[in-house]
């Protein structure tokens, strides 16, 4: 056993044991290591964001290779007009451009991408296939299960809703198991950090 | 007097148990194999070797992507994966390799990757390039497939017109013309790949997620807009197998393995105990 004499790595071991107090119960030394979990990735986004501006717009600027950044460089400070009340008008400005690149890049390709392939896909598969067959009926009978409700849930019309009922708890079920199989991962990952790096303790 | 107690039957008592004591097994469980591995088999998954299957179809003289699009909270679920898989990438003879990230985590992680991968003779600035975090996901996106040297500067400064690596890539469609493919190991940025990089550019993609995000991604797979799927330490180990350099994920699938088994034993064992406490007409 070699215990590793990385500050990282002493570091990155007592976070995971403070965040671990806490099944225990909630300790001063777990909320301290959530507090600083918080800021730490507050200031990393701020950094990072800082970095892009400077990288991508500034200093482009600064040397004259484009001067196209002048436009988000300004636009972005409007956005800072919010803090007066008098020129708080200013920052609409650039929030509109965010709402409309953002709604058009969306509307690009999402409808198509996200929605019409997938749709295609699952109609027009084979029924030669035993999982094409469940997909399909799995598939319709929950959109109808979410589109007609109350009345159309019951009788003859109702098989299709209680159907629907018994996909959605299989796949309920199956979901649970894989968010059971990430945390264990994410255990794994934790104790790796501590048996391997820290304490230098190696597989036989 | 005294309350005479109400004797509890194991399955009342099995109910009742407080839940740390629950979690000292399952610890133990995880830490033993760690240390001491079984070697239980392990099978390759069909969507590993078709994993890997594609990215040795990526011919000499193209350009693999690597989007390292997770946080180091996941690396204990992908981060075999993403070693195993960026460690095919450098056996590749003449194959470029381009590492993006989304996520603030990523080029970090790419470097952590790199202090256990062997570059095989490649070259930094010559053969691979590591082109940073850039936010705004889908918006990054779409501007990168534009321009790929729109920060000007790799994750470490250098100016990009240094980089020879760079010198042929200028848009992604320069990627897709070299029959490339992108890898993600991503948490959530498939959303944001499928409109922006593969729909319209026909770009070959596959991703490498966490086990609860793979039924999610299922979808496009069946699509035909992910050639190649795979989750979580699976995807590590059948790849370390594949690649016959046994990792991280080798060294942890036995105590996955066992965990799960313990964990579904008190499944089975807390849900008898709600049938046979139900039948009693408890609550």
């Amino acid at each position: 056993m070699q215990v590793s004499m990385d500050p990282g790595i002493w570091v990155s071991v007592a976070f995971i044991l403070f965040t671990w107090s806490y099944l225990i119960k909630e300790t001063p030394i777990y909320r301290f290591a959530e507090h600083t979990m918080i800021g730490v990735t507050a200031g990393i986004m701020t950094v990072y964001g800082l970095k892009n501006v400077l990288d991508i717009a500034l200093t482009p600027l600064i040397t004259g290779e484009s001067f196209i950044g002048i436009i988000p460089l300004v636009l972005g400070i409007l956005l800072y007009a919010r803090y007066s009340t008098k020129y708080r008008y200013l920052s609409r400005y650039m929030i509109a451009i965010i709402v409309g690149v953002g709604a058009g890049i969306t509307l690009r390709a999402e409808a198509d991408s996200n929605f019409m392939v997938q749709l295609i896909s699952t109609v027009t598969a084979p029924l030669t296939n035993m999982n094409n067959i469940v997909k399909l009926i799995a598939t319709v009978t929950v959109i109808f299960y979410f589109i007609f409700t109350g009345p159309e849930h019951k009788g003859t019309p109702g098989i299709f809703a209680k159907i629907a009922r018994y996909f959605m708890m299989i796949t309920f079920g199956a979901m649970f198991g894989n968010t059971i199989m990430f945390r264990i991962s994410l255990l794994i990952g934790s104790l790796q950090t501590i048996l391997y790096d820290f304490l230098g303790l190696m597989p036989t | 007097m005294q309350r005479k107690e109400k004797q509890k039957d194991i399955w009342t008592k099995f109910d009742e148990i407080d839940r740390r004591i629950i979690y000292v097994p399952l610890i133990l469980v995880v830490i033993y194999p760690l240390l001491y591995p079984i070697g239980l088999p392990i099978t390759i998954a069909p969507e590993v070797k078709e994993m890997y299957d594609k990215m040795n179809a990526v011919p000499e003289g193209g350009v693999i992507i690597l989007g390292y699009d997770f946080n180091v909270a996941a690396w204990g679920s992908l981060g075999a994966a993403a070693i195993s898989i960026t460690q095919h990438a450098f056996m590749m003879p003449d194959v470029k390799i381009l590492v993006v990230a989304f996520t603030p985590d990523g080029p970090m992680l790419f470097d952590k990757a790199m202090k256990v991968v062997d570059p095989m003779g490649k070259e930094y600035g010559k053969d691979y390039v590591n082109l940073g975090f850039f936010a705004g996901a889908g918006m990054a996106m779409v501007s990168l497939a534009k321009d790929m040297q729109l920060a000007g500067v790799d994750y470490y400064g250098t100016n990009l017109a240094e980089l020879s690596a760079m010198d042929d890539i200028e848009t992604l469609q320069d990627v897709v013309d070299s029959n490339g493919l992108l890898i993600s190991f991503d948490i959530g940025t498939t959303w944001d790949y499928v409109p922006n990089w593969q729909a319209p550019y026909d770009l070959k993609m596959g991703v490498v997620t966490d086990a609860l995000g793979y039924p999610m991604r299922l979808p496009y797979y069946d699509a035909g807009q992910l050639v190649a799927l795979a989750f979580g330490n699976v995807c590590g180990a059948s790849y370390e197998k594949l690649l016959n350099r046994p990792g991280l994920a080798t060294a942890s699938i036995d105590a996955i393995t066992l965990a799960e088994v313990l964990v579904t034993i008190f499944i089975v064992l807390g849900n008898i105990g709600y049938l046979v406490k139900k039948t009693r007409g408890g609550t």
